[in-house]
């Protein structure tokens, strides 16, 4: 499958400060990559480096197959953007906002702006800097898919919504960006693994791991070993094994590489003879919460 | 064009209130120059062109900062309009909107006061071409390296710290230099003015707004700087270039025994002689050095008419040698108009519209006042000359901002150039009968560079009697 946004060792530093550290990323098309990683991980700076907004240090990143750094007006009129920080002309109504913005798009597709207004609920006589966060949002992403795009880039597109306009948002984008590759960074979890195909997981600039939603919940599971006595952790520790947690003869850890036989292979190999071994599935938050927690050590 | 004309209807809608101010202003200060000359009209009058720069300069501003080249979180920035596009709109915008309602101010002042427009087409472009050196593009590169007009501002008067810091630390100490400071003014104009482009070039065409910064304020302050440290010989090498024929003669001799006037400083008396038929000589500048009581100082010389400034030396009691240089300008007459001095309203080439007005004067004596507005550029000086009977011939320059620039070498916001001269302290109360008077305009053609020499028995008897020791 081709990637429709790709990333080659980015690296952008403030001041001494790394920010993208190397980053290697690709995204394939028609997907919904959800770009996922604590606050300051880089996932801001990754979008403005994708879209041109920004230089990067070193490395290049493509967007639809062509460079950041010489994305023009041909392109950006493929590419969909909606950010929790974008300024809009807060002085346009939403309509005059949608008016100006269609000349701009060889494939500006009036009925279905009509149609995303209607969708969204959105009042097309109201100035823009009369409407509330969500209902700006929502008129950012109206403007972002009334042409179409073949990439919509997403930048915490959720943060400050409150739920019924969240829902409305994502609704609004999943059934009229079938054929689009959807770029979006969050730090909503929950909202997250209700749609997103691929998952990134970002932090201090480095892409730790890029998956299918489905293989990365296949492969987290929360494991619980119920040892016969007390007994000291195994060393040395198995790589797959996260954040163990140890309270009497209970051991508590993450295996970041689920296999049903080969896992339960690997805990007898290290505890010896265990009482019980109790395997529970992983909400993407879980894993993320794991995955944080192994950072920070 | 079609995406040109979107941007900029866009920008109307915009900013239609600051668009609104700014022609408004425009306009109002051309029908101000017909106002009464007292009271309040005169006020205004007098400070429209500051109100008119302000406007124009916020909406400079604003017109660039409504497509903001500062920060990532601006919508334009991620949609397909070329900045090609976005640059010819503001342009078209500024043309529209600021250029338009200046030429038809200009167009209904000259009218007014029966000129043609017409055949001053190349005064209005030239006013347009300072405006845009001047207010425009500086202006426009602030709004390009700032996302508010507060910021604007702020940076506006940033720059113009670093600027006035240099220009004190490098002006100290050196004169001007008089009809050919254009030179400096110019370079400064030109060099601001790439320095200007530059900055709108990295923030329109780069995105560099780290670059765009260091070059807005270094590059002003390096312009200021190398206009004042800029060597005097490059100077006059430039100003020769404006020469338009070659000049013989033209020798210089110091007065050594006339009584100078000067209380403050010792002014040299000098006259230069041999000058061909037809021409006259002005002092731009000079340099003395003095040989007194075994010791050698060197000093710049401003340039009066007919002497030269030179700083307190000292040694007043002293006999001196006096070996100086002097740099000229050569002026040819460019036209004549005689007139009886009882007219009021006359018309001289190259002077514009003249009103003559004599009365009795102050203390009862008859003074003869001239007062010319012409369009866009007044000419390098003039003259007003009064001949009445009994061998009276009273002569006045104009009172002038002296320039031998090629080019407008100054900006002014009005259509009309204004020149005051006048004659007093002749004895009779009222203009002698048969009294005429000569409006004359006289233009540069050569500059020359001259060496003299003068022994004095006493330094002192070119110094005034109150300059100290």
């Amino acid at each position: 499958m081709t990637a429709a946004i790709r990333t080659e060792n980015l690296v952008k530093r403030y001041g001494r400060t790394p920010v993208l550290d190397g980053l290697c990323m690709d995204v394939p098309e028609g997907a919904i990559y959800a770009l996922v990683g604590p606050n300051g991980a880089g996932k801001t700076t990754t979008i403005h480096t994708l879209l041109n907004l920004i230089a990067p240090a070193a490395g290049r990143s493509e967007v639809l197959g062509v460079d950041s750094r010489k994305l023009g007006a041909p392109d950006f009129a493929r590419i969909g953007y909606v950010s929790e920080n974008q300024k809009l002309p807060a002085w346009m109504r939403v309509s005059e906002f949608l008016a100006y913005l269609k000349p701009f798009y060889p494939t500006w597709d009036d009925a279905l702006a009509v149609d995303l207004l209607r969708q969204f609920n959105l009042p097309a006589d109201r100035k823009l800097k009369e409407l509330s966060r969500g209902m700006r949002m929502k008129a950012a992403l109206a403007s972002a898919l009334a042409f179409h795009p073949k990439v919509l880039v997403l930048d915490e597109p959720f943060s400050g919504l409150d739920a019924l306009v969240r829902d409305d948002f994502i609704q609004g984008m999943l059934e009229r960006a079938e054929e689009t590759t959807i770029f979006i960074s969050s730090h909503d979890l929950a909202e997250i693994e209700s749609f997103a195909s691929h998952i990134g997981y970002l932090e201090g600039g480095k892409l730790l791991f890029s998956d299918e939603m489905a293989t990365l919940t296949a492969r987290f599971r929360e494991v619980e070993v119920t040892l016969e006595t007390e007994a000291e952790l195994p060393a040395p520790w198995p790589a797959n094994w996260m954040t163990a947690e140890r309270a009497g003869s209970v051991v508590r850890f993450v295996e970041t590489a689920y296999e049903p036989e080969a896992t339960e292979a690997r805990v007898r190999a290290a505890f010896g003879a265990v009482r019980g071994v109790e395997v529970r599935p992983m909400a993407l938050r879980a894993i993320f919460v794991a995955l944080a927690r192994q950072g920070r050590r | 064009m079609k995406y040109v004309l979107h941007i900029v209807w866009k920008d109307m809608r915009a900013l239609w209130w600051e668009l609104s101010a700014a022609v408004v202003v425009a306009l109002g200060m051309a029908g101000l120059q017909f106002a009464p000359g007292t009271g309040p009209m005169q006020t205004l009058r007098e400070v429209s062109p500051v109100l008119a720069v302000l406007a124009w300069v916020l909406l400079v501003v604003q017109l660039v900062q409504s497509d903001a080249l500062v920060g990532t979180e601006h919508d334009w920035r991620t949609r397909p309009i070329r900045r090609r596009d976005l640059v010819l709109a503001k342009v078209l915008f500024v043309v529209a909107f600021l250029g338009v309602p200046m030429v038809v101010g200009d167009a209904i002042v000259l009218m007014g006061n029966g000129f043609a427009p017409l055949n001053y087409v190349p005064g209005m472009l030239g006013k347009l071409l300072w405006l845009t050196v001047v207010i425009l593009l500086p202006a426009a590169a602030l709004g390009a390296i700032t996302r508010t007009v507060p910021q604007a501002l702020l940076a506006a008067l940033g720059t113009a710290i670093v600027v006035g810091v240099s220009l004190a630390t490098v002006s100290t100490g050196r004169d001007s230099w008089g009809g050919a400071d254009w030179v400096r003014g110019s370079w400064i104009g030109v060099s601001g003015s790439a320095v200007a482009v530059g900055v709108l070039w990295l923030q329109f065409g780069r995105h560099r707004i780290v670059a765009a910064r260091a070059l807005a304020v270094g590059g002003t302050a390096l312009a200021v700087l190398t206009a004042y440290l800029m060597p005097w010989a490059v100077g006059f090498g430039v100003q020769k270039l404006a020469a338009s024929k070659t000049v013989g003669g033209a020798n210089v001799v110091a007065v050594v025994g006339a009584k100078p006037s000067a209380k403050l400083m010792p002014r040299l008396p000098v006259s230069i002689v041999d000058l061909p038929d037809g021409h006259r000589a002005q002092l731009i500048r000079g340099r003395v050095t003095i040989d007194v009581d075994g010791e050698r100082v060197v000093r710049d010389a401003m340039a009066g008419d007919e002497y030269l400034v030179v700083a307190p030396t000292g040694h007043t009691e002293s006999p001196a040698r006096i070996n100086g240089e002097v740099w000229l300008a050569i002026l040819s007459r460019q036209s004549q108009a005689e007139f009886d001095a009882k007219e009021e309203y006359v018309r001289a080439a190259g002077l514009g519209a003249c009103k003559l007005g004599s009365d009795g004067g102050p203390a009862g004596r008859f003074w003869l006042a001239s007062y010319c507005r012409t369009p866009y550029r007044a000419p390098a000086t003039g003259y007003l000359i009064l001949k009445a009977g009994g061998g009276i011939h009273r002569e006045e320059q104009f009172n002038m901002a002296r320039s031998y620039s090629p080019w407008p070498s100054q900006l002014i916001l009005t259509p009309l150039v204004e020149m005051p001269a006048n004659i007093r302290g002749l004895d009779s109360g009222t203009p002698p009968a048969g009294s005429r008077v000569t409006l004359e305009t006289w233009a540069p053609v050569a500059y020359v560079e001259r060496t003299f020499t003068a022994d004095v028995k006493r330094l002192g008897d070119f110094i005034g009697k109150d300059v100290g020791r």
